[in-house]
């Protein structure tokens, strides 16, 4: 029966045929669900590149803004606190008596102050002094300078770090004020002859200042009297370090401790 | 036996300048007879009669104090420059040293301080910060690496120097480790400014021959 072969026929060409389609059409399936997703991916990538491109571009606009305000700083407020302070010290040059000379001497004092301060933030807000390194030689330049002033022996040790470590400003800044600060209580208020300063790092940054021979202070009488005690606390507490003082034999000891981890990754 | 240090001021706060010359005037030793409140007026100027020493701001309206010392570095050869600034951080006052300037006074420093300073320049001397010293080792480390003819090597005594002072130790603390004098460590800093320039000049020259 040519009818009846040719089904039988028809039949087995189709139970082969069926499968085979069946599997060029899953093949082609999965293959296009791959490009697709792989598609997906690269573009997600590219997202998230773009993202990171418009981050950086975000930081760099920061940066240049930071440097725009600095400079300006620099520009109006420094001319016109020098210009001040050059004519004050020429003022001081007629003046008749011990009182008017006070009196512009403090002017000429708190215009140049005012000028460190200012240079202050702006060390602060230059991302290049961001390192550990840094932080380092101007505490250093500036205990030297200032005990050097008030005629107190320095004894300064720093334990440097292996790896350059990146410490942001707003930190740098929080750090350096609070050692200022212990440094004119030591001179200002402590008997030291001598001060000791150390620095380590391991997972923390530490400052160690022992005013030698100091008898330490009473700390509520020191915060009624608005001796800075109350505004290193809470610096230290804006970049979740720690300050501890220590009445020893020998003398006074401040520990500032700051934990590295959370700026250097 | 010492001739007067002659003084040339670059500053366009008029009040600034004009007490900084009375009082520079009250010096034996110094006479300040020339200011200037613009670049321009000092380049025009001051080939005509240089000074010793001229003290230069670096922000002024125009052309700024660097562009003053590039310009006039060619005109009068044996004159030294003396930046006078506000901040002893500024990337300008780093950008002036590699230009030839040999040092700067800060506009905070008391006036025993910059009168002290013209007569340290005077004698071969230079102040140097720590973070200026700090860019000073990378800028020749950064040379170093793209080795070429011309460049100027520090030495060994020059790079520990730089290394104590990028430390944050006075000069004072340094002559006392290294055992030489203060008036040794400031001739060794002015001889390392002298090699940022020319080293600086030799750079640039390089460049520009590449570039061609």
């Amino acid at each position: 029966m040519p009818n009846g072969e040719n089904i039988t026929y028809w039949i087995i060409l189709a139970s082969f045929i069926m499968p085979l389609l069946l599997a060029i059409a899953l093949i082609w399936f999965i293959v296009s669900y791959q490009r697709k997703k792989y598609a997906y991916e690269l573009e997600k990538k590219d997202l998230l590149v773009l993202e990171q491109a418009h981050i950086i571009e975000k930081q760099e606009l920061i940066e240049k803004e930071r440097t725009r305000i600095a400079s300006e700083m620099h520009d109006d407020l420094g001319s016109g606190l020098t210009t001040i302070r050059f004519l004050s010290e020429k003022a001081l040059r007629n003046v008749k008596t011990v009182e008017e000379s006070d009196q512009i001497m403090k002017i000429s004092d708190y215009s140049n102050k005012l000028i460190q301060n200012m240079s202050e933030i702006i060390w602060a807000m230059n991302s290049r002094f961001d390192n550990l390194t840094n932080l380092i030689g101007y505490i250093r330049r500036y205990a030297s300078e200032y005990l050097e002033e008030n005629e107190i022996e320095l004894e300064f040790e720093a334990v440097s770090h292996p790896e350059e470590i990146t410490i942001s400003g707003e930190k740098r800044r929080n750090l350096f004020l609070i050692v200022k600060e212990l440094l004119h209580n030591a001179v200002k208020h402590s008997k030291a002859a001598k001060i000791k300063i150390q620095l380590t790092t391991d997972d923390n940054f530490k400052i160690s200042i022992l005013e030698v021979g100091s008898i330490g202070f009473d700390r509520n009488q020191l915060i009624s009297k608005g001796n800075g005690l109350y505004n290193m606390e809470k610096r230290i507490h804006n970049i979740n370090g720690q300050l501890e003082f220590k009445q020893l034999n020998i003398g006074m000891l401040s520990c500032i401790s700051y934990p590295l981890l959370s700026d250097s990754k | 036996m010492k001739e007067v240090i002659s003084v040339g001021i670059l500053e366009d706060l008029e009040d600034v300048a004009k007490t900084l010359q009375e009082l520079l005037n009250e010096e034996k030793d110094i006479e300040c007879l020339q200011l200037y409140h613009t670049a321009e007026a000092a380049m025009e100027g001051l080939p005509k009669q240089p000074v010793d020493i001229l003290i230069v701001d670096i922000g002024l309206p125009r052309a700024s104090g660097i562009d003053a010392i590039q310009n006039l570095i060619n005109f009068c050869p044996a004159m030294q420059f003396c930046m006078f600034t506000v901040y002893e951080d500024d990337d300008k006052i780093f950008e002036s040293l590699r230009m030839g300037a040999k040092g700067y006074i800060l506009k905070s420093s008391s006036y025993n301080t910059i009168v002290s300073s013209i007569r340290e320049l005077a004698e071969g001397g230079s102040p140097m910060s720590p973070s200026i010293a700090r860019r000073i080792i990378d800028a020749f480390q950064k040379m170093q690496k793209v080795s070429y003819g011309g460049i100027l090597p520090l030495t060994t005594r020059e790079i520990e120097l730089l290394e104590n002072l990028s430390q944050g130790l006075l000069y004072k603390e340094i002559a006392i480790k290294l055992s030489i004098t203060i008036g040794t460590v400031k001739q060794h800093i002015h001889k390392i400014y002298e090699k940022l320039h020319v080293t600086n000049r030799t750079e640039a020259i390089r460049r520009l021959n590449n570039g061609k």
